[in-house]
């Protein structure tokens, strides 16, 4: 499954049902950079998770409402409400610890 | 300039009524202050840092995975295996009853490692009972879905349906051109915020003080207005008290002062890249609301909470002068 580009004016519709990870992310972020293939890796092993990828500086309101205040910032979100969140660079299996306090908590 | 033969009387009559409002006082079309020189900010010797972009391999290959990604064959197997993907259904009362449960057996997903090793080797349709985050459910599986592995191909390209792209080399080739177009608009946004810095710095003002004051004045009353507008108790005690109503709005026409040299420099460098807005923009914009909304030329609130003048000339020129940095800056890259 790939993920989704999303927009400041797209986000809310994106993440309003289902499970969903979100990547805020920066151009000139080189921990992003690290980050971005592990998230890629992730988000073709996993159905049914929408996974998304937000540039913060492409898309200051959602940065701005969900206090992305350092990148990279991921956010676990089931229908529209934000139940975990992280940040910084972190291995893939911790990925799917949060992705699993997502689905089983 | 515009006159009741321009445009119809009733029209005219509002257009007047319009520009005696505080909204369009601080918009005016005619100030004395102005840029007297705009600095030539696009002749500075750009750092090195904006110099230009370079597209890596990593980035192509990167782009290509993607295109992998798009094209992965989903199946949907009739029994579970590792690997797979599977949405259940928790048929058991309690937490989580008639949730949808999602599955990937053989990832050990903390709290589902028993569910995971339960499903495999079930079928569509099937339940069958197990633990999950530490509670007895059972679960219907709904659907199982299988990722296919697949390799990037002519045929994969050539479903992208680009313009002259059909082989695997030319795709590399669109990738490392969209990587590096996006790049560049991402570099020229620098370039212009850079560009803006300097202009604002160096270029020469002529300021009439009284006109700034009042313009500052102004539009700290606009916005005021706009702040008290949907708020409680408390605004309403400082609207109906004057002494406290102008202090709030002289303390923001100071903030508002610091804006008026910016203001003037948008002004300047939308007019110098052919961003113009004048009279005639506000009585068509009325008009075209009035025509987009059928409304009567009489009503003017009806009129002006549709047509939304406040700060629209500001952004406007905040708008233009940014599209004409930013133009200006991939010009040179």
């Amino acid at each position: 499954m790939a993920y989704i580009d999303a927009k400041d004016d797209n986000f809310h519709e994106l993440i309003s049902r289902g499970f969903s990870v979100v990547d805020c992310y920066g151009d000139h972020c080189n921990p992003c950079r690290i980050l971005a293939p592990i998230f890629e890796e992730v988000t073709t092993e996993m159905d049914y998770i929408r996974f998304i990828k937000l540039n913060t500086e492409h898309n200051p309101g959602i940065t701005r409402e969900y206090s992305i205040n350092s990148i990279p910032t991921m956010l676990f979100i089931r229908d529209g409400e934000v139940v975990d969140r992280t940040v910084g660079v972190m291995p893939k299996e911790m990925i799917e610890e949060h992705i699993a306090a997502l689905l089983y908590e | 300039m515009l006159t009741p033969d321009k445009m119809s009387k009733e029209a005219f009559s509002l257009y007047e009524r319009v520009l005696h409002t505080d909204i369009i006082a601080c918009h005016k079309y005619d100030l004395n202050s102005r840029v007297e020189r705009l600095y030539p900010y696009m002749e500075d010797t750009l750092p090195d840092e904006y110099s230009g972009v370079n597209v890596t391999e990593d980035e192509i290959d990167s782009c290509m995975e993607q295109l992998r990604v798009k094209h992965l064959i989903v199946e949907h197997p009739e029994v579970i295996a590792e690997g797979d993907s599977v949405k259940c259904r928790c048929m058991t009362e309690g937490l989580y009853r008639s949730r949808t449960v999602l599955l990937y057996p053989g990832k050990e997903l903390p709290g589902a490692e028993q569910a995971e090793k339960d499903a495999v080797g079930k079928k569509q349709g099937e339940s069958f009972a197990t633990e999950l985050g530490g509670l007895h459910v059972e679960l219907s599986v709904e659907e199982i879905s299988r990722h296919s592995n697949t390799v990037v191909s002519d045929k994969m390209v050539q479903l992208e349906q680009l313009d002259g792209v059909n082989t695997i080399s030319e795709y590399r080739e669109w990738c490392r051109q969209s990587v590096e177009n996006r790049k560049k608009e991402a570099l020229a946004e620098q370039i212009a915020a850079w560009f803006y810095k300097n202009a604002l710095e160096k270029s020469e003002y002529s300021i009439d003080e009284a006109e700034m004051k009042a313009w500052a004045y102004a539009r700290a009353k606009m916005f005021f207005e706009l702040e008290l507008m949907g708020k409680g108790q408390n605004a309403m005690e400082i609207a109906a008290d004057p002494v406290l109503y102008d202090r709030e709005i002289e303390e923001r026409a100071a903030e508002n002062t610091d804006h008026f040299r910016e203001y003037l420099l948008q002004i300047a460098i939308a007019n110098a890249g052919g961003i113009h807005y004048g009279p005639e923009e506000t009585a068509a914009r009325i008009v075209d609301c009035v025509k987009l909304f059928d409304l009567d030329y009489s009503d003017y609130d009806g009129i002006m909470s549709r047509v939304n003048m406040t700060y629209f000339m500001e952004v406007v020129y905040l708008e233009g002068s940014k599209e004409i940095l930013i133009k200006n800056a991939l010009a040179g890259l």
